[in-house]
């Protein structure tokens, strides 16, 4: 019976993840397949598309662009040193260009939407359940997942594909400078090597990456805001829960994205 | 198809309660009527517009919209029936919740025949403005959020907002004259007697009965 009752406390965090992906693959689907449905588009529903694009991507484009010219700089001198040393310089392009677009900008913008969106949607499903604005919603025979959950999650993937890209060729003009400045090789040559090394699984990763981690991020926040249920003292317990799924979701789908590419 | 429909909707009745108490905490004892197409009942009742949409549950008790339970519809079916219901929501209750915060008040009026298929955008903004009109509300639905909009002007767009659809069935109206213009009361009570001439049921719901003689209304029903 004890060795049973010892058995019961992971079981019961088992079945509540197992029920809780389930729930967050139904809505994801749900959205994915209302996505491609134009009468899913609404009027309402494409000004929140529109919204969580502005917010989402557009507002955050100068931080983006900001942390890819530090981060760009940085790995463009660490690279070019070590590269230098091993003799291997003519690999500079190859590698800086794997690093910034297969794994740098998806995972930053990511990060980014994390900080910038993922909070804000969990709080402003949640503060809506709480306050009973989602009963007022629903009791209108408005679908949730078209009105709610749909322009928030498509709206997170094409701001994610557009900060990663920010991200990407802010960080290849900055490494450019810093490569001119430190390594004497000019712009022309640095891009050429950068250009002459990309291949379909770069985009592939880019684009994939980060648009299926920020669609995930939607469906996530939205299933944690709108899972709340008493007074508004649980709304940042279910922000927190948001943002550590959300960054599961990030780390997941990059080792997917990762041993698919290599493999 | 659409014929099958109507005899359905004019013979089955629109709403019918048995032995509902709405929740554990109701003094009342348990509501049972049945309500027809164009019928008017008074309820000296707590809020129920949620429990009656299939939103909350009722804490005992059947409730059945145009003859079937919400639980025994699928997802398309509630959703397109509840676009046939609107209420009223009481301002004075703390368990209801008359406006979406990070929208419009207009926005929010719109917000249901913005989903609905059969009404064009622009035939929706058309009959909001002539409801509005009717009301009062000379510069339209405020395009203004709830939290600053006057208590006067919201009571009149919550009135708007409950003749919007356009394939109405049932109306309830929770307490609709709390914090009401007097001025603009009998255009209400205008715009709650022509759609029961037009066949739909309406609900009022207060915790203390109206002088509906006064109002020129007559329920068929009084709970």
């Amino acid at each position: 019976m004890s060795r049973l009752a010892a058995f019961s406390g992971p079981g019961r965090w088992l079945s509540e993840m197992v029920r809780k992906n389930y729930y967050l693959a139904a809505i994801s689907v749900e959205c994915l397949f209302s996505a491609f449905r134009s009468r899913s588009w609404a009027q309402p529903v494409r000004q929140r598309l529109v919204r969580q694009i502005l917010f989402g991507g557009v507002e955050a484009i100068p931080f983006t662009m900001f942390s890819g010219a530090i981060f760009g700089v940085v790995l463009a001198i660490n690279s070019f040193k070590w590269l230098e040393f091993t003799g291997r310089i003519d690999f500079l392009g190859p590698a800086l260009s794997l690093l910034l677009i297969r794994e740098a900008a998806p995972f930053f913008s990511s990060v980014i939407i994390i900080a910038a969106s993922a909070s804000a949607i969990t709080t402003e499903m949640a503060t809506m359940r709480v306050k009973g604005e989602i009963d007022l919603i629903e009791s209108q025979g408005i679908n949730l997942i078209q009105f709610l959950v749909m322009p928030r999650a498509v709206g997170l993937a094409i701001a994610g594909v557009g900060l990663a890209t920010s991200f990407v060729a802010s960080a290849f003009m900055a490494s450019a400078v810093g490569i001119a400045w430190i390594g004497s090789i000019p712009p022309g040559p640095f891009f050429d090597s950068i250009f002459s090394s990309l291949g379909l699984a770069d985009f592939v990763n880019l684009i994939g990456r980060s648009a299926i981690t920020a669609f995930l991020m939607g469906g996530i926040c939205c299933f944690e805001g709108l899972s709340v249920r008493g007074s508004s003292t649980v709304v940042p317990q279910a922000v927190t829960r948001g943002m550590l799924r959300s960054i599961a979701a990030t780390l997941v789908i990059s080792a997917i994205f990762g041993i698919l590419t290599y493999m | 198809m659409g014929m099958n429909k109507d005899r359905k909707t004019a013979k089955t009745p629109v709403v019918e309660f048995s032995e509902v108490v709405l929740d554990f905490q109701s003094a009342s004892s348990p509501l049972s009527f049945v309500l027809h197409q164009g019928e008017f009942a008074f309820l000296k009742a707590e809020a129920l517009a949620l429990v009656a949409l299939g939103i909350r549950q009722a804490y005992a008790g059947e409730i059945r919209i145009f003859g079937e339970t919400w639980e025994s519809r699928t997802v398309r079916s509630v959703e397109g029936d509840r676009r046939r219901i609107s209420y009223v929501a009481d301002s004075d209750s703390e368990t209801t919740t008359e406006w979406v915060g990070n929208l419009d008040v207009d926005e929010n009026v719109l917000l249901g025949s913005l989903f609905d298929r059969g009404i064009g955008s622009k035939a929706a903004v058309a009959k909001m403005e002539k409801l509005a009109a009717r009301l009062g509300l000379d510069k339209g639905v405020p395009s203004t959020r709830p939290d600053s909009t006057s208590g006067a002007d919201l009571v009149r767009s919550q009135w708007v907002r409950a003749f919007m659809p356009d394939d109405l069935a049932l109306v309830i109206l929770e307490n609709p004259l709390e914090g009401a213009p007097r001025k603009f009361i009998p255009d209400f009570i205008d715009m709650v007697r022509e759609s029961l001439s037009n066949g739909v049921a309406v609900i009022w719901v207060s915790g203390e009965r109206p002088d509906f003689d006064k109002l020129g209304l007559i329920p068929e029903f009084d709970f």
